[in-house]
């Protein structure tokens, strides 16, 4: 199956799950704009509280599902994601740690630390894993993130700080924090690092041939390799920053663009970006709204939906490979 | 005054300052405030958990004043105070008392809250005097949870309390920090006091110091042993909490025997 | 490498195992001294005090024999588990089998049933269960064969979905908090003396099925078609050893939570040590297994004498170089 990805197929999808982000939530705007007085209420709501929120999951759900892409095409297996190679495990023992270490710092700081650590695991695994093939990265990854969650654990447990409870849910990847200079930051590094990130896989064509071939043509894989991980840390840096940890997202865009449209990596950035920005705003209206007024972290709606959805996701591929 | 409280510590403080909240969050399982908190008759909004408090809800409310702490809600500043103004206390338990008086001022009620602490203190010095003549035992104050076993300290709330009345404490639980953990019982030693006040958080999901009891190590506790209620011991952080452990520790000094 | 036959590093081991408990015993500044066990033996109790008395017998030696049982039993499971699916990089822990069973326990200490021992041994079966079925299964159907980076990456997906949950349940009902806490973490602080019994009968029928499976597995080895063609069944052959590798797993998860790494290493080191032969790997990793968790064990206790940290994590910061180094030598030459 393959679907021609028109700007009228695109604009037809996005705008109405924009809306319905924009429109629904823990409560209901629409009797409220019925009502003359309370209509300046309903726009309060959506400018300050909705629309930062859902601009900044398009833009962190659009960068992580582009993270999935590159290192998937990088790995050469699809189910390579950020989140299970010790990005978001090594962003959040910096976090706790930062705490343990200094408990008098603010707030703001958190992403910074998160952004500190993610980045140094996977620089610390791309070391480690010079001269092996992608999947061996992808592998120790998953060894590494068990290994600092296990030191994350022991933390928890040794510090009696009552601090470290309500990291453990922005940790789990929640937009209930954005405001607007959260948007503003988004916004400006992701207008550079989208764009980026779609170039680069108008270039991901070597990486799928085997070495020999690729050597013959002169490209040159190991700078592009190089590239697509840096690209894959930056983007995953900024969705730590933007709302904490946030998993399967990277998983879910790639596979949905696979099965709907042409697979080849050039052509498959526009959907990823597009599906990427639509499942994670669609998980934060439902963390948002199902169990209202308890808010539930996006990142946990996407991975208690993301597993199942996934498991289908493949079956239903199965069955049209035949 | 429309007054929304993020955490159960505000909300026992602005309770006890003579303000009911519209709005609060809750603690523990979903709809579920501390049963010692005076709520019968109040119309109290739910905003969900405190980790996530639904701030649409919130806003929909309109409320004049938001009561809240950095310690829980830090990263929401800037998003609760677009809302209506926001005061935030630094952290939340042993400081207590200061952050009554912060909310006070900040409810107009400064007043009601010396009154209150000159209240407190002064049932505080007739304990005291109580304790004087019992000779002065020292109180040990554990509280078991499904796994673990926890000795409080003098830098949590309830360590404050203590310390506030000038109650004895014994050498294992005199030290600086907030709590001690104990998971096994050949540690039993360190639960003793002349006085051991033992607090059982949840006991439906299991107590350690149930399983400890089966065990021939709880003979070694030689001290008297006082069920006490974990809603208002451990986990109310606020003055009405205060007022109730208070009336507890009357109770259980009077009822013990002059050395 | 020095080259011992089989049987006398199988020997040495035993020794091993055999001395480990008294070593145990008497180290550390809580230790006993040699004398006063000795007398105890001969039934002298007057040799040291109540207190020491009580902490041996209901603390100190049922938390020594957990730790061997359920030592042995992760290794043991880890080392079927290796030969079944041909591959050196699978373990229960990295397929997502202990937190499948973990978040089994997880459900029974948030249901209103209370939490017993053979509730927990039910609860974390069918955990493991479910995570094996819901691995293998979906690897299977979705690629075809059961490829070792497949089953590695989904296991690390299902964990992440169990973690997911426990947090959910965490956020909606905090009162169970701390037990869930616990049984995430795998710790052997809880072992009862009266569990002792139930764990070592359930273990080691475990490892009397393991052992009798080891002819079937070796059919399995030598090809589907070979199998077949002596008469036996492969699809009967897996699914008896992934009985035995669940119970293996849910009891030891069932009374001491997910300890993870011990069924990744342990299987290697047999292999290096005792032999290629399956037979010899598998009881080596028994035994290897037996005498690795009580070390680790007796390693944090030793660093924290208020026994908080789990042993789990000393078995990661051990285990996970481990993997990363048997990865990298696996890839290293393609």
């Amino acid at each position: 199956m393959s679907i021609r990805l028109t700007p009228t197929f695109c604009l037809g999808l996005l705008l109405p799950i924009l809306a319905l982000c924009m429109l629904n939530g823990s409560i209901d705007t629409l009797p409220l704009f019925m009502e003359q007085q309370q209509r300046q209420l309903m726009m309060q709501i959506i400018t300050e509280l909705r629309l930062p929120r859902v601009i900044v999951a398009a833009l962190v759900g659009a960068g992580l599902g582009m993270a999935g892409l590159l290192l998937q095409t990088l790995s050469g297996n699809r189910l390579a994601d950020p989140s299970i190679i010790g990005v978001n495990q090594g962003a959040a023992l910096a976090v706790v740690l930062g705490i343990l270490i200094m408990p008098e710092m603010p707030p703001q700081w958190l992403p910074l630390l998160g952004v500190a650590g993610g980045l140094t695991s996977v620089i610390a695994l791309w070391r480690l894993c010079r001269g092996t093939p992608p999947i061996a990265l992808i592998l120790m990854g998953v060894g590494l993130s068990s290994l600092l969650g296990a030191l994350i654990g022991c933390l928890l447990i040794l510090s009696e700080t009552q601090q470290l409870a309500m990291v453990m849910t922005w940790l789990s990847g929640s937009f209930a924090s954005t405001n607007h200079s959260t948007l503003v930051s988004t916004l400006v590094w992701s207008s550079v690092l989208l764009p980026a990130s779609w170039l680069l896989c108008q270039r991901l064509g070597p990486l799928l041939l085997d070495p020999l071939s690729s050597r013959m043509l002169g490209a040159r894989t190991g700078a592009i390799e190089g590239l697509c991980l840096l690209m894959a840390c930056a983007l995953g840096a900024v969705a730590v920053a933007a709302s904490g940890t946030l998993g399967f997202v990277g998983l879910l865009a790639p596979h949905l663009a696979r099965l709907l449209h042409p697979p080849h990596p050039e052509r498959l950035a526009l959907p990823v970006l597009i599906y990427g920005a639509l499942l994670t705003m669609l998980a934060d209206l439902l963390g948002r709204s199902l169990f209202a007024p308890v808010q539930l972290p996006a990142g946990l709606m996407l991975a208690m939906l993301g597993v199942p959805v996934f498991i289908l996701l493949l079956l239903w591929q199965q069955r049209i490979r035949g | 005054m429309r007054v929304v409280v993020l955490d159960t510590g505000e909300l026992d403080i602005a309770l006890a300052l003579g303000v009911t909240p519209i709005a609060a969050t809750t603690p523990y399982q979903v709809g579920n405030f501390p049963d010692y908190l005076p709520l019968e008759g109040i119309e109290l909004i739910s905003l969900g958990v405190v980790q996530e408090p639904d701030l649409e809800r919130l806003m929909t409310l309109k409320p004049d004043l938001i009561l809240g702490s950095r310690l829980r809600h830090g990263r929401l500043y800037p998003l609760l105070s677009s809302i209506a103004p926001t005061v935030f206390t630094d952290k939340v338990g042993a400081t207590w008392a200061d952050n009554v008086r912060l909310f006070a001022k900040a409810l107009n009620r400064e007043n009601t809250a010396e009154a209150l602490l000159n209240k407190i203190d002064h049932h505080c010095q007739q304990i005291l005097a109580e304790y004087e003549i019992k000779g002065r035992p020292e109180l040990s104050i554990v509280r078991s949870l499904q796994t673990h076993i926890r000795l409080y300290l003098p830098d949590s709330f309830i360590g404050s309390v203590m310390a506030r009345c000038g109650l004895q404490r014994p050498s294992s639980q005199s030290g600086p920090g907030f709590a001690r953990r104990l998971r096994s019982p050949e540690q039993i030693d360190l639960l003793d006091g002349d006085i051991v006040l033992l607090s059982e958080y949840s006991p439906k999901q299991g107590s350690l110091a149930r399983r400890w009891q089966r065990t021939p190590f709880w003979s070694r506790l030689e001290g008297h042993l006082y069920k006490i209620d974990d809603s208002y011991w451990m986990l109310g952080i606020g003055p009405l909490a205060v007022e109730h452990i208070l009336d507890d520790l009357e109770q259980i000094i009077h009822d013990y025997p002059i050395n | 490498m020095t080259i011992l036959s089989t049987e006398r590093s199988l020997f040495f081991l035993l020794i091993a195992l055999l001395t480990l408990p008294p070593a145990i015993l008497l180290a550390g500044e809580h230790g006993y001294s040699a004398m006063s066990l000795l007398s105890l033996l001969r039934g002298d109790t007057t040799s040291i005090s109540d207190m020491d008395y009580l902490v041996l017998t209901e603390l100190r030696l049922p938390r020594l024999f957990a730790g061997l049982l359920v030592g042995a039993a992760l290794g043991c499971a880890g080392c079927l588990l290796q030969r079944m699916t041909a591959n050196p990089l699978a373990s229960p822990g990295l397929l997502g089998l202990n937190q499948g069973a973990a978040l089994g326990l997880v459900c029974l200490i948030i249901s209103p049933l209370p939490f017993l021992p053979l509730y927990a041994f039910i609860a974390a079966l069918s955990g493991a269960f479910l995570a094996m079925v819901l691995v293998f299964g979906v690897v299977r159907i979705t690629t075809g064969a059961i490829a070792a980076e497949n089953l590695l990456l989904f296991g690390a997906l299902l964990s992440t979905l169990f973690g997911a949950l426990t947090t959910v349940a965490l956020i909606l009902d905090q009162h169970a908090l701390d037990a869930i806490r616990f049984w995430l973490a795998g710790s052997l602080s809880l072992i009862e003396r009266s569990q002792i019994g139930p764990l070592a009968a359930l273990v080691l029928t475990g490892l009397i099925l393991a052992v009798f499976s080891t002819r079937s597995l070796q059919l399995l080895e030598s090809g589907h078609d070979t199998a077949r063609g002596l008469g036996a069944n492969p699809r009967t052959i897996l699914i008896m050893v992934s009985a035995i590798i669940l119970i293996l797993t849910a009891t030891s998860v069932a009374v001491s939570g997910p300890i993870l790494f011990i069924g990744l290493i342990v299987p290697h080191l047999a292999r290096l040590w005792i032999g290629e032969r399956i037979l010899d790997q598998l009881l080596g990793s028994t035994l290897l297994g037996a005498l690795l968790l009580p070390l680790a064990d007796f390693a944090v206790f030793l660093l924290d004498s208020d026994d908080r940290i789990p042993p789990g994590v000393a078995l990661a910061i051990l285990g996970v170089p481990w993997f990363m180094w048997l990865v990298k030598r696996r890839y290293r030459n393609q």
